[in-house]
């Protein structure tokens, strides 16, 4: 889908400055992702001195004012998409599900056009375009946001070919940050729009031929149980899935098994200290008593050894969005996707920075100064923020990462006035940011080492000397552990020297900030869409929440995985490696290393391979499911497999 | 001095116990066996001791091991004495958890995520040892690192154990200064009680008719 050729820009641009002396003001129209962003920009642009006037779609409205751009009086018109405005779609004879075999659609010609219902947004572009002679794109700076500028411009060059076309870039909505953007506007970067084209083309062929295949097959095959059930495929999807599964058969096939140890504890008044035995534990109880029998005959414990040293308990590092979504998941209990959500809503509000970010690491012009400064007026924080600024200033922990584009997530606004969940995850930013900025915890821990005829035992003890950031960071605790004071050559008399017997326990199920933690780790997805395909795994009800905390997976989640993993493994769609590969495509493509065209191919080639090997073993589904569904599969010879598509 | 006796004498030195039957039917195979060869006394001992390291000493039922270790609480073993491997385990880990790094389960790959227990203390390696005399069954612990042993070691592996060594609870406690490694295996036992089919045998998994060798970490073995 090439829409403009990079020269095309530069070159436009060169006539754009020739014409510079033509006595009329310049009109410029500038696009923004969504309504309330383009609404807040042009309220800061305009000093709040924006006129406003319908668009042809209802929720996109038009805004108007004077602003400088290049250096020029001009008048602007702002208006906005709704998110992408273009969708791939296969061409009409390959819509309909028996027109042909799924593996067709590896291949199928596809076109990227405007949904139905944004008809109405992409007219008022074209109609606001015919009087404007500069086009500005002020979606937002990720991936998704460069593709979607993109498809602003196809339309509006579709209707002005020579157009020029500038990039605002922003990672927050404050005066401050978009009249930089402004004044700073570059050129929109075509490698990381082709990157999301290539992502949306495979999404549709493998999405639409693997879940055609499962749903015909299996429909088909377990009529009494799935014959109205849409069985759908998406490649994100099933590793996410898969890593479900995973971890219930963990569970399912753990063993559990009995351990002794030697409990020894020492009690002095109302403490009492207990020490672990060096050996841990064995998996023998003979052997176990045989050591405790030693100890028993010569209970005396000595110490062998203190130490005593300065423990630090670390500040939060500079939060990211995986950062952020797990810890709203597993501290605030508001799930990822709610959390991104109310996220983008702060963002446009122009409370928080750009939350969709992979950087933990604050940039060196960015002043912390007057961010920390703005908190001080709170009740329950402010006073931490007074600390930090009268105690030597703003002091992040660095991370190491940096994707480049957006500063770690941090407030930009003081507000008080937010209700809800709203308000907690404003609370959690700001109290993260004031944390990530303040000092470490410190501590001092004492191991105390004992020796009892001859076996080893170890006790620990905590004494916090400063809280620091845990005074602001209330998610976290750091316990005290106390202990008596020992000194080396002190020899004591056990209070409790016994044996201690227990089992191995099973694994938890998954929480959702452990599945974005594989995820992360697999390389499934990206930071900014982690929480979208947990949400469509629940929403296809191929997992469900038990303690409405813990996944687990359904009857026809657990078949399908297993039934892909018997396939293979090396080709089981319900493992990451696929996906993980082509994600790893995906960013050599935004960083033009790698050509879209070649990924777009060599990734078709990839699937659809693994398509074939799915359709020739699609028994083993059959078997699987059947297992799970409690259900008998109808019996199809295997030549008939092939017969299901013609 | 003539063949048996000299042999007999030989395998006193190695602290070894035989069976004179065992003995006069050996020596009487390898001639028949090998009628044109002349042994020199030194070549028939290290024949014969060839042989004895792969015999399965319960097919001789020499007693050594005084009655009903077992059964006693604390139990001193003073002389030298050879014994048979029969298998190995290790006893500081669950034997699931064992078995699954050796069958390379895909289940382990993912299976630290979420687990906030962290142990304070890494516990080292501690081997236990099923051993007989060809009566009688004892088992050995690695009370103490001995770096030796090996849980690939075969069973039917001879062992030299020099006392005095503690056993409680019917189990050897050694050192590494109580243990000598002779070698031999036998047979019939190698894939039976091979290190990974011991483990499912007493998970009651199915066992690997092609076990696998086990990858030991070092460290969990150096002190
Ligand atoms: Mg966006």
């Amino acid at each position: 889908m090439g829409i403009l050729r990079s020269c095309l820009t530069v070159h436009i641009s060169l006539r754009h400055f020739s014409k510079v002396q033509k006595p009329t003001a310049m009109r410029y129209l500038n696009v923004a992702e969504k309504n309330d962003a383009a609404k807040n920009i042009a309220s800061l642009l305009s000093r709040g001195h924006s006129t406003r006037r319908e668009g042809l779609s209802n929720y996109n409205k038009i805004y108007e004012f004077e602003a400088t751009v290049l250096g020029q009086r001009t008048h602007m018109v702002m208006t906005s998409v709704s998110g992408h405005l273009m969708n791939y779609e296969f061409a009409s004879v390959y819509r309909n599900w028996q027109s042909c075999n799924p593996v067709s659609l590896f291949d199928a010609p596809v076109i990227k056009r405007c949904t139905t219902n944004y008809e109405n947004i992409k007219k008022t572009l074209e109609r606001e375009i015919r009087s404007c002679q500069g086009l500005i794109i002020w979606t937002d700076c990720d991936r998704e946001g460069e593709n979607i500028g993109f498809e602003i411009i196809k339309v509006c060059t579709d209707i002005k070919p020579n157009i020029p076309v500038y990039r605002a870039k922003f990672s927050e909505i404050t005066a401050a940050s978009v009249f930089r953007a402004l004044n700073n506007l570059g050129q929109p970067d075509k490698n990381v729009s082709d990157a999301v084209d290539v992502r949306q083309e495979l999404d549709l062929r493998t999405g639409a031929a693997f879940t055609r295949l499962q749903t015909l097959r299996l429909q088909r095959v377990f009529p009494q149980k799935l014959a109205d059930k849409l069985i759908s495929y998406g490649s994100c999807q099933f590793p996410t899935l898969g890593f479900v599964v995973e971890r219930y058969k963990v569970i399912e096939e753990f063993i559990p098994e009995p351990f002794w140890k030697i409990k020894m504890n020492h009690t002095v008044k109302t403490l009492t200290v207990d020490f672990t035995w060096k050996r841990d534990r064995l998996f023998d109880k003979n052997a176990c008593e045989g050591i405790l029998d030693i100890c028993q005959e010569n209970p005396c414990a000595t110490i062998e050894n203190v130490d005593s040293r300065t423990k630090n308990k670390w500040r939060p590092l500079p939060l990211d969005t995986v950062e952020m979504e797990k810890n709203a998941s597993r501290k605030l209990r508001i799930n990822a996707k709610d959390a991104m959500k109310i996220a983008e809503k702060l963002y446009t509000q122009g409370y928080i920075s750009y939350p969709r970010t992979e950087t933990n690491i604050f940039p060196k012009e960015l002043d912390l100064v007057p961010l920390v400064e703005q908190q001080c007026q709170d009740d329950r924080w402010g006073a931490f923020a007074r600390g930090i600024l009268n105690s030597g200033g703003p002091n992040p922990r660095q991370g190491r990462k940096s994707d480049q584009a957006h500063p770690p997530i941090h407030p930009t606004k003081f507000v008080n006035n937010l209700t809800g969940n709203e308000q907690r995850i404003y609370e959690y930013i700001v109290r993260h940011f004031l944390a990530c900025v303040s000092k470490d915890a410190v501590g001092h821990e004492t191991t105390v080492n004992a020796d009892i005829a001859g076996e080893k035992f170890v006790a620990k003890g905590l004494l916090i000397l400063e809280r620091n950031y845990l005074e602001v960071y209330t998610y976290e605790k750091w316990n005290v552990k106390e202990i008596h004071e020992y000194r080396v050559g002190d020899f004591f008399m056990p209070t409790e020297l016994s044996l201690f017997e227990g089992t191995t326990t099973a694994p938890k199920l998954l929480t959702e900030a452990d599945l974005i933690t594989l995820m992360e780790k697999h390389g499934i997805g990206t930071d900014a869409t982690h929480a979208e395909h947990i949400d469509t795994i629940k929403s296809r009800e191929y997992v469900g929440l038990h303690d409405n905390m813990y996944f687990v997976p359904g009857v026809l989640g657990m078949g399908l995985v297993e039934g892909y993993n018997n396939i293979g493994l090396e080709v089981s769609l319900a493992k990451p490696n696929l996906r993980a590969d082509f994600e790893k495509d995906l960013k050599l493509i935004s960083e033009g290393l790698k050509n879209p065209e070649t990924v777009r191919r060599e990734q078709i080639n990839n699937y659809r391979a693994v398509f074939q090997v799915v359709t020739e073993k699609i028994l083993e589904i059959d078997r699987s499911l059947g297992h799970r569904l409690e259900d008998e599969p109808q019996q199809f010879a295997l030549a008939e497999v092939q017969e299901d598509f013609k | 001095m003539d063949e048996i006796a000299s042999t007999k004498n030989f395998f006193k030195t190695q602290n070894i116990t035989l069976s004179d039957y065992w003995l006069e039917s050996c020596i009487q195979w390898l001639h028949e066996e090998n009628p044109n060869m002349n042994y020199n006394l030194e070549t028939l001992h290290s024949t014969v001791y060839a042989q004895w390291l792969l015999l399965d000493l319960r097919d001789v039922e020499i007693p050594i091991l005084p009655p009903n270790i077992a059964q006693q609480k604390k139990y001193m073993l003073n002389n030298t004495f050879c014994l048979q491997l029969l298998h190995i385990k290790d006893i500081s880990q669950p034997k699931y958890q064992q078995l699954q790094k050796i069958r390379n389960s895909s289940l382990l790959i993912n299976a630290s995520i979420n687990q906030e227990f962290k142990p304070i203390v890494t516990p080292k390696r501690m081997l236990q040892m099923l051993l007989t005399d060809g009566v009688q069954e004892v088992e050995a612990i690695e009370f103490k690192p001995i770096q030796i042993l090996n849980v690939n070691m075969k069973p039917g592996t001879k062992i030299r154990i020099k006392g005095p060594v503690v056993v409680r609870r019917g189990q050897i406690f050694l050192e590494a200064n109580h243990i000598t490694i002779l070698g031999g295996e036998i047979e019939e036992l190698l894939v039976a009680n091979a290190y990974e089919n011991i483990l499912a045998r007493a998970l009651k998994l199915p066992e690997n008719p092609k076990p696998n060798l086990v990858e030991e970490i070092v460290e969990s073995i150096m002190e």
